[in-house]
């Protein structure tokens, strides 16, 4: 059931004589199909399953179960313009696909379309990075704030001294990498062959 | 052990019994056969773009033949040798080539299973010379589009727009209507023994001949396949060479397609029977006479009515097929199986075919099919198979990044050809992500801290996860693939599932899967 949902959903119909079109679901005219776009008309009228063919041979007239109220007949014109000019040809209907560039489906695309919904930060100037592939993702895990840090461990249970070894400050990554005294001593020492004049205060400087 | 080596390949590859039955002409009457046109385009002169292209797509990094010179030499220097090449083209399309000279080639042995003690446990990769490969995968380009043309849709292997699953799911299909219509039938899964290298090179031309090819064409063929001389190669020390008689080249790019002809052979013949009546297919009711077979490659699937007299009528027809065609049968490793059958009648066909009987689920091209739904059970081999995997990697001490790789380069692809025709269930799938979870917890039996939520590993890079896969909507995607070549190309299963569930129905109409 699910997969064909799926299916559907991805499916794009180029309208020749409109045999195998359905008027009101498959996606032909928009991106979406007018059952979605149009859900009261839809819930109004009488035959559901309608192929775009049958609708041209009525010339368009499809009853609906009762008179439309006048916003509604307002919405039912918007969809005859969005039709028109109606599609005349001999041709047979031709499907594609519209997540893929191509037209023709592939699973990458459709796996694409499924988690589109991950929203997330790119880091993608670590993954860029000259670096050995396990320090990308040391960094990663940081940019994740995923680091065992003191902080982190007592919030996972660990019953310690959250403070840094070094100060007397809680141990934070930021406190760890940028704030502590001795990291700033760590930065400015390699500061010296870079000749740079600023010490930073947090990775995403060097990344913006 | 490499005096007994070649002494094995030798005797295998000796001059076939001469007791070639061979297949009239008028088998192939109804079949569509090349038109003078084909034939001309498939006679021409060979241009340089021809050739470049087949240069362009042999597959780097790959061991040296015999002579020692690696494709990567003539990719690089295509534009100082080329002259020469098209030379030899030329030569070799007026027939003036000694092929035979080029073609020879070294015998690697790789083991097929772990601890291999017997010849018949070793796979013959024949390592041949660039140029020789060269020759062949030219004229693979140019048989290719006609092989599509010529060869039954019930072969699916090696051939553009057929896939490996589709001969599965047809399978499948067939088993599951034919349990649903409580009919009673019979499943043959046949396996032939060293079936590349005992192809009969009379029937191999004869069938090509027979299915209108030019004279000049089967002439290069012939050429092609012949006058090899091989030689083992065990322990860095190779062998002498000798001569084979038979049989196509492992490794060679033409052999897929050739053998591809002998193996349709059998499929017309099959078929042939099928329409005089001597031997019934399954799932009858839904597309004209049923199906009967159903190859990839030299893995055979035959279908049959529970019925004495067809299964009798298809032994001769086996037995026909071996003599002609040199293809032994290994009866002991084919298995039988029935549908809604009971005891009695599943040991008589066994007797009958001399196999032994199997269950359900079978496996068919690494894959388990069965009537009825697969239970858990039926999955566990790829568990298993994971876990191998696992263990091995446990024992080094790998940093967060190799584990990482490790993951996305091998852990996940193994089940992607399962999923590719059926959504696993959730309990395996869960069990597949526990399985991945290694990623936190390395070598270690000790507990570890999971750093990061698993969703967020599952994002792709460009926002902000590792890019591993999230296998539930990869098997998602992986299963649309099917409605849309339901619906945009035309073969056997489409026939099955068209006449099954969609009944000339829209397939937007259309509900179960």
């Amino acid at each position: 059931m699910k997969i064909r949902h799926i299916y559907l959903a991805g499916r794009k119909i180029k309208v020749g004589d409109g045999s195998i079109t359905l008027f009101w679901l498959d996606c032909w005219i928009n991106d979406k199909p007018l059952h979605l776009l149009y859900p009261t008309l839809f819930e109004l009228c009488e035959i559901k399953l309608i192929t775009v063919k049958k609708f041209l041979e009525v010339g368009g007239n499809i009853s609906f179960r009762r008179c439309l109220p006048p916003f509604l007949q307002e919405q039912w014109a918007e969809v005859i313009r969005s039709i028109l000019p109606p599609p005349r040809s001999m041709s047979l209907d031709t499907v594609s696909w519209k997540w893929s560039t191509t037209g023709a489906f592939t699973v990458k695309s459709t796996y694409d379309r499924l988690t589109v919904n991950n929203t997330g930060e790119s880091f993608s100037r670590i993954w860029k990075a000259k670096l050995p592939y396990k320090i990308k993702i040391f960094l990663w895990l940081v940019e994740n704030g995923a680091i065992l840090t003191k902080d982190n461990m007592v919030k996972r249970g660990w019953q310690g001294d959250p403070s840094c070894r070094f100060c007397e400050n809680i141990e934070t990554i930021q406190h760890l990498f940028f704030e502590c005294s001795l990291a700033r001593v760590v930065w400015s020492i390699v500061a010296i062959p870079l000749k740079a004049n600023n010490i930073p205060t947090s990775l995403r400087q060097y990344w913006n | 052990m490499l005096e007994h080596a070649t002494l094995y390949y030798k005797t295998l590859f000796c001059p076939a019994n001469n007791n070639v039955l061979p297949l009239e002409q008028s088998f192939w009457d109804e079949v569509t056969s090349l038109s003078p046109e084909d034939n001309e385009l498939l006679c021409k002169p060979f241009s340089e773009g021809e050739i470049k292209e087949a240069l362009f797509q042999m597959e780097k990094n790959k061991a040296a033949g015999p002579d020692g010179i690696p494709i990567e030499f003539f990719q690089t220097c295509w534009e100082i040798v080329k002259k020469d090449i098209i030379e030899m083209f030329d030569d070799f399309h007026k027939g003036k080539l000694d092929v035979s000279r080029i073609n020879y080639g070294i015998i690697t042995l790789l083991t097929k299973t772990m601890d291999a003690d017997r010849m018949q446990q070793f796979r013959p990769i024949c390592l041949l010379n660039c140029l020789y490969k060269w020759i062949t995968r030219v004229l693979t380009i140019r048989m290719a589009p006609y092989a599509e043309k010529l060869i039954c849709q019930e072969q699916t292997a090696f051939m553009k727009g057929r896939n490996i699953m589709t001969g599965v799911m047809a399978l499948h299909e067939v088993m599951h209507e034919t349990k649903r219509k409580r009919k009673s039938g019979l499943i043959l899964k046949l396996d032939f023994e060293k079936a590349y290298d005992k192809v009969d090179w009379v029937f191999l031309l004869n069938s090509v001949r027979q299915r209108g090819f030019d004279e000049k064409w089967c002439e290069w063929i012939k050429q092609v396949i012949s006058g090899g001389t091989v030689s083992v190669k065990l322990n860095n020390q190779i062998g002498p060479y000798f001569v084979s008689h038979k049989g196509v080249r492992q490794g060679d790019p033409l052999s897929p397609i050739l053998f591809n002809f002998v193996a349709d052979c059998l499929t017309r013949m099959i078929k042939q029977a099928q329409r005089n009546g001597l031997i019934t297919g399954l799932a009858s009711n839904l597309i004209d006479k049923g199906v009967a077979v159903l190859q990839y490659a030299d893995d055979t699937i035959i279908c049959l009515e529970n019925n004495m007299e067809g299964a009798r009528n298809m032994k001769l027809l086996l037995y026909i097929y071996k003599i002609m065609s040199g293809l032994k049968i290994n009866f002991s490793k084919s298995e039988i199986v029935m549908i809604n059958g009971d005891a009695d009648q599943e040991n008589q066909f066994s007797d009958l075919f001399n196999c032994q009987v199997g269950k359900f689920p079978i496996r068919y091209l690494g894959v388990p099919v069965s009537p009825s739904k697969l239970h858990l059970v039926d999955w566990a081999p790829l568990i298993e198979k994971n876990n191998k995997k696992l263990d091995n990697w446990k024992g080094s001490s790998m940093s967060i990044a190799g584990r990482a790789t490790l993951i996305n380069s091998s852990l996940s692809s193994t089940f992607i050809y399962h999923m590719s025709m059926y959504l696993l269930p959730k309990t395996i799938l869960n069990t597949l992500d526990r399985q991945r979870s290694f990623f936190w917890q390395g070598g270690g039996s000790r507990k570890k801290y999971h750093l990061v939520k698993w969703e967020s590993l599952c994002k792709s890079k460009r926002k902000g996860g590792l890019g591993l896969k999230d296998i539930r909507k990869m098997n998602v995607s992986l299963l649309s693939k099917w409605w849309w070549r339901l619906e945009k190309e035309d073969g056997i299963w489409q026939r099955i599932i068209r006449a099954k569930y969609i009944k000339g129905e829209l397939v937007s109409k259309v509900k179960s899967r």
